[in-house]
């Protein structure tokens, strides 16, 4: 009988402890740290391999909140998913007629803005900055979009690493030398 | 008397006023009043334009000594000198010819709208931006008309506010302005006054006003086909020559947008789309120096991320750590590359590949920078 009270009172030490442990590393201690380590899937690519790509953000970039929330962050990525697939392709492109190409076409400046509307959320909002460059590096990588609009994003990509301190293999993007370099242009 | 107020506040503000001139180009009566007051802001943000950060690869395209406000001024008012509205008709009341007139013997390029100088009208809902006219009446009248069997050259001529103006050259700068370049779905930025539209209207006037230079066979900087691949296939909206319109419409906006002070993050990302759109329309690809720059940008990128793994690798564990590491021996190795490839260049940096001849033919007028600038200051002061 002692015997059975000993291995109770036992068990419940130690479910405390665990309890203890478990409640320490799931609460934020990310405000002690320099460094938040967000680990999270890439919205599917449109035509590379989608990867998991592991992110590393700085955590003085991203506070007070730099872990997205998953619904909030999903939601985004499926409304950058929508922008991503509303770019002209080359074949849309190519379907206008001869004098409305001669200067940059509607469709072309209306993309233009559209990148240039999602970095600038991503700019006043941190949390959305891993989204939005998953889309910045799937808009890069798609070969159905033109030349001019993958170099753009490319160039953002390129120019934001440094700036947000995000982590994402670059040197194995599908991502052409001609885009590269139409992106260095800048 | 309400009514005659009424009627005078809609003249001033939609309808068409008389010739005017504003910094040493005229506007023709046909243009609407408020395309004249955004072209005399655009024009007036050009000669004020600050260049903190002169780029060098413009200046040499342009052929100017320095880049300044003044001097970018000077070099778009000897290609661009009337402005004519898109209401403008090419009828008998407003065309003049005259025969007899001697052309330069040289050859002539392919000319017409598939040649991408002579823009089409309203067809389609789709409005009119830009279109050198001059540069087309100066080839059409030199390509001649068949009297008798045989190719006769005419001097074509435009009547502008009862002023004749003749196409001696393609540096006439007669350019039609259409509705298409105020359209509002195609501005850089909702603020009408923002200098972000005036740097995109000013990209479309360079890019223009190379229309108005050339001689012989690159007369006019015709547009060529953009090949099969391109998004413009088959349009003539690209050029196989390393200094023609798109290249002078890039390099603008690039300038601009680099000295632009007022310009919103959005507002530039939007431009510089603007700017990647046109440099793709440049088939010959960089030459020697600018592939250096190229090359140059890429390294500064490159270690600019190398710096910031080098930060945040510390703080990473298990996999991604590796990874985060591995990610830098490639950009090490991608940099080391990178050098090889700039010292090659270095050897060689003379190749340019075939750049036109932009010396106008035909006899025109030039003006100094001094008669521009003064034109401009008066035009401010009035």
């Amino acid at each position: 009988m002692r015997k059975i009270i000993l291995i109770v009172f036992g068990l419940l030490i130690l479910s405390g402890v665990l309890l203890f442990l478990s409640k320490k590393k799931s609460s934020p201690s990310n405000e002690a740290s320099d460094v938040v380590i967000t680990i999270e899937k890439t919205p599917p690519s449109t035509e590379s391999s989608t990867e998991t790509l592991p992110s590393v953000t700085s955590g003085q970039e991203n506070s007070p909140d730099p872990v997205p929330k998953d619904e909030e962050s999903e939601e985004y990525a499926e409304e950058l998913q929508v922008t991503l697939a509303s770019l002209p392709r080359i074949e849309d492109l190519q379907a206008l007629p001869q004098k409305d190409v001669h200067h940059t076409p509607v469709a072309l400046r209306e993309s233009g803005d559209k990148i240039a509307a999602i970095i600038a959320q991503a700019e006043s909002t941190p949390k959305l900055r891993q989204e939005t460059m998953n889309f910045l590096l799937s808009c890069a990588e798609s070969k159905d979009s033109a030349k001019s609009i993958r170099a753009l994003c490319w160039n953002k990509l390129i120019k934001n690493i440094p700036r947000w301190k995000i982590f994402l293999p670059l040197t194995s993007a599908d991502v052409s030398q001609e885009v590269k370099d139409l992106a260095s242009r800048l | 008397m309400r009514f005659i107020l009424t009627l005078g506040l809609l003249t001033l503000s939609t309808g068409a006023i008389s010739g005017t001139n504003f910094g040493a180009i005229n506007f023709h009566s046909s243009v609407p009043g408020d395309q004249v007051s955004a072209m005399s802001k655009d024009l007036r943000y050009l000669f004020d334009s600050p260049v903190n950060s002169p780029d060098e690869e413009f200046k040499s395209l342009l052929g100017i000594s320095e880049v300044s406000g003044p001097a970018m001024h000077n070099w778009l008012v000897n290609r661009v000198r009337h402005i004519i509205g898109e209401s403008f008709e090419l009828n008998d009341q407003n065309i003049r010819v005259q025969t007899g007139y001697i052309f330069p013997r040289t050859p002539i390029p392919v000319i017409g709208s598939e040649a991408g100088l002579n823009q089409d009208g309203d067809n389609d809902g789709i409005k009119t931006i830009m279109s050198n006219l001059g540069s087309a009446l100066y080839l059409v009248g030199k390509q001649g008309v068949k009297i008798n069997n045989v190719m006769t050259p005419v001097l074509y001529g435009l009547n502008l506010d009862g002023q004749t103006v003749y196409a001696t050259s393609t540096r006439v700068g007669i350019i039609q302005v259409g509705e298409g370049l105020f359209f509002k779905g195609l501005q850089v930025s909702e603020n009408e006054q923002a200098p972000a539209n005036s740097i995109s209207r000013l990209g479309t006037f360079f890019h223009e006003a190379r229309h108005s230079d050339g001689n012989g066979k690159s007369t006019g900087f015709a547009h060529d086909r953009c090949p099969i691949t391109h998004p413009y296939a088959n349009s003539f909206a690209c050029e196989k020559s390393s200094n023609g319109s798109y290249s002078v419409g890039a390099l603008t906006l690039r300038n601009l947008l680099a000295n632009c002070t007022d310009c919103t993050e959005k507002e530039k990302t939007s431009l510089q789309l603007l700017v990647l759109d046109s440099f793709d329309r440049i088939l010959s690809g960089a030459n020697s120096k600018v592939r250096l720059e190229i090359y140059e940008t890429t390294k500064k990128q490159y270690q600019e991320i190398l710096m910031a793994y080098e930060e945040i690798a510390p703080a990473a564990t298990g996999d991604l750590k590796t990874r985060i590491e591995a990610e830098m021996k490639k950009i090490r190795d991608l940099l080391a590359l990178i050098d090889i490839h700039m010292a090659l260049l270095k050897s060689d940096l003379n190749k340019v590949p075939a750049p036109l001849d932009a010396s106008p033919e035909g006899s025109f007028r030039p003006v100094s920078l001094q008669e521009s600038i003064r034109a401009m200051l008066t035009s401010i002061i009035q």
